[in-house]
């Protein structure tokens, strides 16, 4: 048997052994049940949702606003509208003038700010009126100037960002989704001591690759279920963010989801190359602090969002040559920035050959630490696994 | 034919394997007999390849040919198996790996289960099973493709006598069909019924070996033998 069907062999086993249709359907029955719920209570919050009641004492005109019922009164009912306040019977009193505003309530509301705002605007306008200048005069005199933008190639900036958000998303879900697999199949398999038979029907360099690319296809399946429920809640509370994230995604084009999808795969098994030999020197997942190790793919997506606002800085252009950032910097920039083909080339090349040896580096570490039970071998050993490895 | 010359294996400062050299013919079951910490596991470790010998040569050949993975059944001491999978899908996989495909390894998976009593549980999980259930199963997976290199590292452990007695059978048929058995065991009584030739290792180095009407020549039997030369300091 080739090496080869070894690798799918074990790749399918893994897959197997970790994605459970029950599983989907049980997180998709809980999803759906959390989106129903919380479209219930905000609507039943919305509906449910009393008018404030409030007394002004003011020559201003407030005017009105939603969800408020205004009473203009005046001042020589001060003391009894106060009396209503402190017996619950009034949600508040509020005396305004030009100057400054008085509110009366029992506790802090939460609705003083759209109050304020209210008041502010009703003094503005007769402060203007005062000076003999319209309302419609200032906002003519402080409008921005329409501005049209011409694109001569690419997709506009907002949309693009938005995309260059998704698919860093997107990416995190799968590096995560993908790490966390290996760690429960490298660590599950040394506590359950099933790996030395292992090693005699199999290389452990076929037994990572089967590991590397079962949970790549594991992280994909998640993926898809990912943006399938987001996709579906989110549309069911606003319709046109469906539309919206989808005409985002298409305005990229078709050479360049090649090339996001492959620094998405190349990158993805650069980060669970790294972190899988790492796993097998862990002794007990529960206690072991190499099991932080996790966290590392957090790294290029924190730094990719860091350089969005900046795409083409000197500092992305570094770190576009720097396998461990280049999975999600190449992408950002080709999204939102100029990159020239060269440099997407030179970027892939250096990450699929780090990938390479890191895979290599990951089986001899994994053949060692695997075996290697009650304590966890510091770097010093895992440099002399790696010098005698054949 | 296992043929192993001078191996040495050393962890540091400690040697766990000195210069042992060993064969193992077709046909013939050979015991490696010492205490926990002899350097028996070592040594079939390095055989198998699961570790390189720091010195010597290590030789696996059927026939003519030199080994390959096919060619090898392994039941390692530290048992293990995927606990959250069915034992079924459990012994295809290993067959899968080893070439057998699944149409072929069916009929053969049903008939072990059924010869070590387990037909009745082969849609279980592995974590269902009790221990020495689970070390049939990897029994299973040792013997399913039918090796003709064996290494049995401590095979009786964990069973109850009657089971002992099933793998005392299913090492006479691995004789018979002319396999090399390589077997490390503590129960001294059976491995006289199993064994043609034993070796005591102590230390890492090979103290005493000999077919058993040699070692037992003198009157002595395995376990007295064993004590006299392990006890001795």
């Amino acid at each position: 048997m080739t090496a080869w069907r070894q690798t799918l062999e074990v790749a399918r086993w893994e897959l197997r052994r970790f994605f459970k249709w029950r599983d989907v359907v049980l997180s998709l029955v809980i999803v759906a049940i959390v989106s129903v719920t919380t479209w219930a209570v905000s609507a039943w919050q919305s509906s449910s949702r009393d008018t404030v009641r409030i007394a002004v004492i003011s020559e201003l005109e407030l005017g009105s606003i939603p969800g408020f019922e205004l009473e203009s009164r005046p001042a020589g009912d001060e003391a009894a509208l106060r009396a209503e306040v402190e017996r619950g019977d009034r949600d508040g009193l509020v005396i305004a003038s030009a100057e400054r505003m008085r509110v009366i309530v029992r506790k802090e509301p939460m609705w003083l700010g759209a109050v304020r705002t209210a008041v502010t605007s009703a003094v503005q306008v007769k402060r203007l009126e005062q000076l003999g200048v319209t309302p419609e005069a200032v906002a003519g005199a402080l409008a921005p100037v329409p501005t049209a933008i011409e694109l001569t190639s690419g997709t506009h900036r907002g949309s693009a960002k938005f995309a260059a958000v998704v698919l860093i998303v997107l990416m995190l879900i799968f590096l995560f989704a993908g790490t966390g697999y290996l760690f429960m199949s490298i660590t599950g398999e040394k506590q359950q001591r099933a790996t030395e038979q292992l090693f005699t029907m199999a290389t452990p360099q076929v037994l990572m690759d089967g590991k590397l690319l079962g949970a790549s296809a594991l992280a994909t399946l998640s993926v898809i279920q990912m943006l399938a429920i987001t996709l579906v809640t989110w549309h069911s509370f606003s319709s046109n963010s469906l539309a919206s994230v989808l005409g985002a995604l298409a305005g990229i084009g078709a050479i360049d989801l090649v090339v996001l999808l492959g620094f998405a795969l190349a990158g993805a098994a650069f980060w669970m190359a790294t972190t899988a030999g790492l796993f097998a020197t862990i002794d007990d997942p529960n206690s072991s602090a190499r099991s932080s190790v996790m966290m590392l793919p957090a790294l290029p997506l924190s730094v990719a969002f860091i350089g969005l606002g900046s795409p083409d800085s000197s500092m992305m252009q570094i770190l576009s040559y720097v396998p461990i950032t280049a999975t999600t910097v190449i992408p950002a920039r080709l999204v939102l920035g100029e990159v020239a083909p060269v440099t997407i080339a030179v970027s892939f090349a250096v990450l699929l050959v780090s990938t390479w040896f890191l895979r290599r580096i990951a089986a001899r570490i994994y053949q060692a630490g695997m075996l290697m039970y009650g304590k966890e071998p510091g770097f010093g050993e895992m440099l002399r696994w790696l010098r005698r490895a054949r | 034919m296992i043929d192993v010359r001078n191996a040495t294996k050393r962890f540091r400062t400690v040697t766990a394997v000195d210069g042992v050299s060993l064969r193992v013919e077709p046909g013939q079951v050979v015991a490696l007999l010492g205490p926990n910490g002899a350097g028996k596991t070592s040594l079939i470790r390095m055989i198998l390849g699961i570790m390189l010998p720091d010195a010597g040569s290590i030789e696996l050949r059927v026939g003519e040919r030199a080994a390959v993975r096919a060619d090898i059944g392994y039941l390692p001491e530290e048992r293990g198996l995927h606990k959250g999978v069915p034992i079924v899908r459990t012994l295809e996989f290993y067959g899968a790996l080893l070439g057998l495909p699944r149409k072929q390894a069916r009929p053969r998976i049903d008939a072990w289960l059924g010869r070590l009593g387990l037909s009745d549980r082969a849609g279980e999980k592995i974590e269902a099973l009790s221990k020495g259930n689970q070390q049939k199963v990897q029994l299973i997976a040792t013997l399913l493709h039918e090796p003709s290199l064996v290494m049995l590292d401590e095979p009786f452990s964990g069973l109850d006598p009657i089971n002992q007695e099933l793998l005392i059978a299913v090492i006479g048929e691995l004789r018979a069909r002319r396999a090399c058995v390589l077997l490390s065991a503590h129960q001294m009584s059976l491995v006289e019924r199993v064994a043609d030739r034993a070796i005591f290792v102590r230390e890492g180095r090979i103290v005493r070996e000999g077919s058993l009407s040699e070692l037992r020549s003198d009157g002595t039997d395995l376990h007295e033998l064993y004590v006299r030369l392990m006890g001795a300091s």
